[in-house]
């Protein structure tokens, strides 16, 4: 039998940002997904002539950038409207290569000698200073869960009563070590990305910064602050079967949303609509429409991906989906399935290229990555 | 008050590896870490570790040790186990090893191998097949000399309620171009452990860690000062 910690207080959600493909801040990027706009674009910032494609989902302004700099500045841009965090708050960062521009360039111009440390490749110390914070924190590296994990974490913090304010921000670039890397996996597609589509061939990268506020139902309370949305329930689990393959069976997935739904003390049916990982590769949709299918027996909520429109952001990707889920809960609306035409058959009556609408306000929010990690949160909403 | 047991440390480091409960000789120095051959740690043939990279073999390996001490080898997917690591360089070699296959013709000979293993997780990832673990796999990269994040979060984990058990510590392959705050010293070390109010002597009250109320200022300390106790 599972058995998880009490929860002493509840964990709200009292603030966040993002900047993305798709604009500087949130309203911008609900504008433009419930279009139906797509922030792909060719790559300007290396050559791309040896992939198997040359289009990202990159931030505009940062291609004006000069290279090395660009993580720095993604800082600079999330923070720019000056949000109130608190000096005293945790720091848990979320980024799968942080700022490897350095290193591309060091490794470029040096010819691999280590003859000067490198400067903090995380973005930790770099937030913390921005925001004079106390605490320079820690990076949670799980993959293209990361930011989930990191979420999980800060809940977990609160809910014991460690901390009563936790910042999760993270960050990642569209780089040539990444896009390299992607394009030799054959993981990225050839022509776009089409999450949940019976013919999707693969992700489109993109890159983003991101942040979220979580603090304990008392302080957010003391402090008058909105209140966003809750992080009801977290779970979190290994496939332990492969490196870089999604288990086949959803093994994993479904034993993350399991405890998560547990943690929660809610039940399946109760879950108004799934933001899912939908990578758009063709075995991760496939694990997860899997392991949606055997979680429900019948009247699957609606499920739908945002990484048809902003490309996989890796590490702070949950972070800016989770913004997404909370704005869909509070506008009872869901953003169509950009890139998504034909919907895979497996799941065809809870996919859609169109918006939909809700009703409810709980949102299971799931993400997997290399190592076979996965992480799911039950997400409630907030005022509305 | 996070009070926990130990059941068993396994470790790779420059001077060799070792597990608590074979009294062998624990030290940190700089240096090379000798050669881990798949024998030494697994009886079945294993051909990926033979291909895993510094910083993973060194954790695959001292992990194994780990569960060896604690007597968990042939652990079942029912066990609910976790994991967590901190690391200070992470991937660094395998990062530029990697990266040296992009640069000299614009990508076209990147490695997809080596690219999979510039993510520190998959070392954990690694972990998880050949011990089935199924619950949370997590690598923390903190900024600080003490090597203690990963020990304290584990810790956290059990009192969180995310698992029984947790093989939680540090790894890092102690390449010579380092992180702020890295020792810059190649070390894998792991410890088994558990939640124990009355009998655990592993103590954590959210801001210092103790071994029988003496405060570990660092791993290589925590390590030391728990195969000392006897405890084990």
């Amino acid at each position: 039998m599972e058995v998880r910690s009490i929860n002493l207080t509840d964990v709200y959600i009292t603030d966040h940002g993002c900047v993305t493909s798709l604009g500087r801040n949130d309203s911008e990027l609900w504008a433009k997904l419930l279009n139906g706009q797509c922030g792909f674009a060719p790559v300007t910032r290396f050559s791309t002539a040896n992939y198997v494609n040359n289009t990202a989902a990159c931030i505009k302004e940062l291609d004006a950038i000069p290279h090395g700099q660009r993580a720095s500045a993604l800082i600079d841009m999330v923070f720019d409207s000056n949000p109130d965090i608190p000096k005293d708050c945790a720091l848990i960062t979320a980024s799968t290569k942080g700022n490897i521009e350095w290193l591309e360039g060091h490794l470029r111009e040096s010819n691999n000698s280590c003859d000067n440390d490198p400067p903090a490749i995380m973005p930790g110390p770099a937030v913390s200073s921005k925001l004079g914070l106390n605490d320079n924190g820690f990076n949670v590296n799980a993959a293209c869960a990361s930011s989930t994990m990191a979420v999980l974490m800060a809940a977990e913090m609160i809910k014991s009563g460690q901390k009563d304010a936790v910042l999760i921000f993270g960050l990642d670039l569209v780089t040539e070590f990444v896009y390299a890397g992607f394009s030799a996996l054959k993981a990225m597609s050839e022509t776009t990305a089409r999450p949940f589509d019976a013919n999707r061939d693969g992700l489109i990268l993109g890159e983003a910064g991101a942040y979220m506020l979580l603090m304990s139902k008392e302080r957010a309370k003391r402090e008058g602050r909105n209140i966003h949305g809750q992080v009801a329930g977290c779970g979190s689990s290994s496939d332990a079967t492969h490196i870089t393959a999604p288990a086949r069976d959803g093994c994993g997935l479904k034993r993350a949303v399991t405890l998560a739904v547990d943690n929660a003390g809610c039940e399946l049916n109760e879950i108004t609509a799934i933001n899912a990982h939908g990578t758009g590769t063709i075995y991760n949709d496939a694990m997860e429409l899997t392991a949606f299918n055997a979680l429900y027996n019948e009247h699957i909520p609606p499920i739908f991906s945002v990484k048809g429109a902003i490309g996989h952001c890796l590490g702070p990707c949950g972070l800016v989906e989770m913004i997404i889920a909370l704005r869909s809960l509070k506008e009872q609306v869901i953003p169509p399935i950009v890139g998504m035409s034909q919907p895979d058959e497996a799941l065809a009556n809870s996919i859609s290229g169109q918006t939909l609408k809700l009703s409810g306000n709980v949102m299971l929010k799931t993400n997997s990555g290399f190592g076979g990690t996965n992480v799911a949160l039950i997400l409630k909403g907030g005022n509305r | 008050m996070i009070k926990a047991a130990i059941k068993g440390i396994g470790w790779v480091t420059a001077e060799g590896f070792g597990t608590a409960k074979q009294d062998d000789h624990f030290q940190v120095t700089a240096g090379k870490v000798p050669k881990l051959q798949r024998k030494d740690f697994f009886d079945e043939p294993d051909q990926r570790f033979g291909r895993l990279d510094a910083y993973s073999k060194m954790g695959v390996a001292a992990f194994t040790l780990a569960m060896r001490d604690a007597g968990l080898n042939g652990l079942n997917a029912q066990c609910r186990l976790a994991a967590v690591v901190s690391t200070s360089n992470g991937s660094l070699t395998a990062d530029h090893e990697y990266y040296q296959t992009v640069i000299p013709q614009d990508g076209l000979l990147a490695s997809p191998n080596l690219f999979a293993y510039t993510l520190p997780n998959c070392m954990l990832g690694e972990v998880s097949i050949r011990h089935n673990i199924t619950g949370p796999c997590i690598v923390v990269e903190p900024l600080d000399s003490t090597m203690l994040t990963g020990i304290i979060q584990g810790l956290n984990m059990l009192s969180y309620g995310m698992c029984d058990m947790v093989i939680a510590g540090y790894c890092d392959a102690g390449r010579e171009c380092v992180t702020p705050g890295s020792p810059g010293k190649p070390m894998a070390a792991f410890m088994v452990m558990h939640l124990a109010d009355k009998i655990g002597n592993l103590c954590y009250n959210g801001d210092k860690l103790t071994i029988n109320g003496i405060e570990q200022p660092d791993i290589a300390t925590l390590v030391k000062s728990t195969i000392a106790s006897k405890y084990i």
